[in-house]
């Protein structure tokens, strides 16, 4: 434990023969004590559990939700709807980059429309991207896109906060 | 998640570590600081930042804070020694240290920390959507958790005097001065979280750090100041390469720490120090090890946990500097996320649990070259200067206001505690309802 093992491996003292120091009370004997190769290895475990977790990060995807099981209950989670764009328009502000784009999406998950169709919200610099990526969706594109849903009394919207979020799955629009 | 960006975002976060090992050098600088300088950066060159994966700033946050959060009680340990002629109370550590044992402290302060990270890498993806639950239960019933809190505070101030004045009156003085002076210290950080919270002076631009100067003057300059005040000799030190640690140590410290680092994650203005001082009573820990290993463990799962909670989806609990910080640039979505952020946080923490043992080594080695008052004179140019840079000069008025306030504590050895109530009074009057109008009894509005 220590360069001298009359020594206490704690304080670095001489422990009298006792079993615990005089001076530091700590325990003397190997088998109450642990040493700082086996920490360093539990440690390493520990990275290990990491390295799991990030790969689970890496495979783990965002199950797609039909549009007509979205609620109120689940203002503010995370969503993926998958469906056609039926129609669009812009919200035009005196600045381009605060633009406010909708586009509402169908994935025929009720034979109501209005429970199957779901508007997306893509706001200025978001729709700026997604001009950049060349991602802007158009009339009867098939979309896959992941976002917060906003619901409350009479109203469901999913917003689009990352470019990355929206996927281009069929391009069929005009 | 992308293979590439997480590996990318480990990156970042091992630059957060080792960027966090450096700062946690100079005794009394918060990591919360370092985001500061951190954030004040990234504004200026934001255009650089723009293009980059939002995740990337977000781990390398992330790794300074765990970083941060297992290293920087190994500098103030070594470089700020207890002096009876300003602190009445000898911690565990500070005990361990006077025996020579201030590395074995360290590396039972890691393993509660390590304990945490395990918990958090385990128990947080599998258990972790029960946490709104919690959020949404508390939440109605946080203002009177905190006014017990405030009470247990109050009553659990002591004569702190061995009574041996030569009359009965002087030994009466004696024991009731350092209880008035704690109650004293309590209503006027509390009168100056008020203030703060109502009426702060620190400029607009500047509000994202506006506690910086309170916190920097009630603790960290009143620490410096009396280390280079302190008279006593920095002991000699034996690096032990095995310590004493039983399962009962891991499980009842650990178990403690976990308990305080979650309470003080769920509630407003409980800090870990006073979460611990409670959880520590509710579970009947004993012994130093305990309290070492559970300080170690409620230090991580506060800084570090509670962060995380910001993270995971349905709860989004934003607490602490970091995540509010880290709120400005990213908004959290999906469970990919949640778990890459919980890799690197676990990775990190396994990174920096290897760091302590050549930490604090490195840190006596430095002690040793170093007279430790130069540690606590450097920290406080640091802290004034960046208080000063950030906040410009009405944070170094309330800087000073809150050291004098901060100053009673070591001077009539009450317990530094009380100086909390800068964040738990004006948080439970908030929290009742009733903050606008306190504020605007005491003239703030």
């Amino acid at each position: 434990m220590t360069s001298n093992p009359k020594l206490c491996p704690s304080c670095g003292k001489e422990p009298g023969g006792l079993v615990v120091c005089q001076y530091c009370c700590a325990a003397i004997e190997p088998h109450r004590r642990i040493t700082e190769k086996k920490l360093a290895s539990v440690a390493i475990a520990v990275a290990v559990l990491g390295v799991v977790l990030l790969a689970w990060a890496a495979s783990v995807e965002t199950p797609i939700t039909p549009i007509n099981e979205l609620a109120k209950e689940g203002a503010f989670l995370h969503y993926r709807v998958k469906g056609e764009v039926i129609r669009s328009s812009e919200f035009k502000t005196p600045y381009e980059r605060s633009n406010i784009h909708n586009f509402w999406i169908d994935d025929g998950s009720s034979d109501k429309s209005d429970e199957a169709v779901l508007k997306l919200k893509v706001e200025g610099p978001v729709y700026a991207d997604l001009k950049k990526a060349g991602k802007v969706p158009e009339r009867g594109d098939i979309i896959d896109v992941e976002g917060t849903l906003y619901a409350g009394e009479g109203f469901r919207l999913l917003s689009l906060n990352t470019a990355a979020m929206l996927n281009l799955e069929k391009k069929g629009g005009e | 998640m992308e293979t590439a960006v997480l590996i990318a975002c480990v990156g970042f976060a091992t630059l957060g570590v080792f960027i966090s090992a450096v700062a946690s050098i100079i005794p009394g600088l918060h990591i919360y600081n370092v985001i500061a300088i951190t954030m004040t950066i990234v504004f200026a060159v934001f255009s650089f930042f723009e293009g980059l994966d939002p995740m990337y700033l977000t781990s390398f946050l992330i790794g300074l804070v765990v970083g941060f959060s297992m290293l920087f009680t190994i500098t103030s340990q070594f470089f700020q020694p207890c002096d009876d002629e300003s602190r009445y109370i000898m911690l565990p550590h500070e005990k361990f240290l006077y025996e020579g044992r201030g590395h074995e402290a360290v590396i039972l302060g890691g393993v509660g920390s390590l304990v945490a990270i395990v918990v958090i890498g385990i128990g947080f993806p599998l258990f972790g959507s029960y946490a709104a639950f919690f959020r949404d239960l508390l939440r109605p019933h946080l203002y009177w958790i905190i006014g017990t809190v405030i009470v247990f505070l109050l009553m659990t101030e002591w004569p702190k005097d061995p009574g041996t004045a030569p009359t009965p009156i002087m030994r009466i003085l004696d024991g009731w001065i350092p209880i008035m002076m704690g109650y004293l210290s309590f209503g006027l950080a509390g009168l100056l979280g008020m203030f703060i919270f109502h009426r702060t002076i620190i400029p607009t631009d500047s509000t994202f750090q506006s506690l910086m100067p309170v916190f920097v003057g009630l603790f960290a300059i009143p620490s410096q100041l009396c280390t280079l005040m302190a008279t006593v000799k920095s002991p000699q030190q034996h690096v032990c390469k095995s310590v004493e640690l039983y399962a009962e140590d891991v499980v009842r410290g650990g178990g403690s720490g976990l308990l305080a680092g979650i309470f003080a994650g769920f509630t407003p203005a409980i800090t870990p120090g006073p979460a611990l001082l409670l959880s520590g009573h509710a579970t009947v820990t004993s012994g130093d090890r305990q309290f070492i290993i559970g300080g170690g463990a409620g230090r991580v799962m506060y800084y570090v946990g509670t962060l995380l909670f910001f993270f995971m989806p349905g709860v989004f609990l934003r607490r602490g500097g970091a995540a509010i910080n880290i709120s400005l640039f990213f908004v959290p979505e999906t469970y990919a996320q949640f778990l890459g952020i919980t890799g690197v946080i676990v990775l990190m923490g396994a990174v920096g649990f290897l760091m302590i043992f050549g930490y604090s080594r490195m840190a006596q080695w430095m002690v040793k070259k170093i007279h430790y008052k130069w540690f606590s004179l450097f920290g406080m140019f640091v802290m004034l200067g960046l208080v000063g840079y950030i906040t410009g000069w009405q944070g170094l008025c309330i800087l000073t206001v809150a050291t004098m306030i901060g100053m009673i504590a070591n001077f009539w050895h009450t317990r530094r505690i009380n100086l909390l109530a800068v964040l738990l009074v004006p948080m439970f009057f908030n929290m009742w309802g009733n903050g606008t109008d306190v504020a605007r009894w005491l003239g703030f509005l």
